[in-house]
């Protein structure tokens, strides 16, 4: 079973699980970190990734997503790479230019894919790929 | 990518201080260019003679969005 962690970055002493993502709509990765949140049932970056990425954000499926504060985000899905650790593979996610947290966010879709172990004691995140 | 990743992780609070805000790219253990735009930052990434494989990209938050995140 593939399996790989992450130690948690710290910020005044609070635990912020942060993880290199690697994301490719042609040949190149590109490295972008985001922050793995069991909240968000999506998985959201930036509009500037996409535009890295040459993908047109406009051109995806849009839907909507409720953020903090309760209100709604439009995000255009679209499918490419993704890498974590060393496990390639395809999905869906979303980007928008109004997401107004300060994180690109790894959202429970990814969480199908894998077993998320958040070990608040050992400060580390662990992804087990479900066989 | 592994020493530029823990850098990343056992620096994030020096790093959110100084960058809050904006996106930064790393190499190794080095910050090579921050700016407010993504473009920006591969853009200064490769004039310093960086493969923008290379560059680990952060959007770095501000404490005031730590705040509400955490």
């Amino acid at each position: 079973m593939y399996s790989v962690e992450f130690s948690y970055a710290l910020h005044r002493r609070r635990d912020v699980p942060l993880i290199p993502i690697g994301l490719r709509t042609g040949g190149k990765w590109r490295e972008v970190w985001a922050y793995a949140d069991s909240g968000s049932f999506y998985t959201i970056f930036d509009a500037q990734v996409a535009e890295i990425l040459n993908i047109t954000v406009p051109e995806g499926q849009r839907m909507l997503a409720v953020v903090g504060d309760g209100s709604f985000i439009p995000i255009y899905l679209h499918t490419v790479g993704m890498r974590i650790g060393e496990d390639r593979f395809a999905m869906k996610i979303g980007f928008s230019s109004k997401l107004g947290v300060g994180f690109n966010l790894l959202g429970m879709d990814v969480f199908d894919r894998y077993r998320v172990i958040f070990d608040n004691r050992a400060k580390k995140v662990t992804f087990e790929r479900y066989e | 990518m592994q020493n530029t990743n823990e850098w990343i992780t056992n620096n994030f609070e020096a790093l959110v201080a100084k960058y809050g805000g904006k996106y930064i790219g790393v190499v190794n253990d080095q910050v090579i260019s921050s700016a407010l735009s993504l473009r920006e930052v591969l853009s200064e990434a490769r004039r310093v003679g960086m493969e923008e494989e290379e560059v680990s990209l952060l959007k770095v938050p501000t404490e005031e969005e730590l705040l509400c995140i955490l």
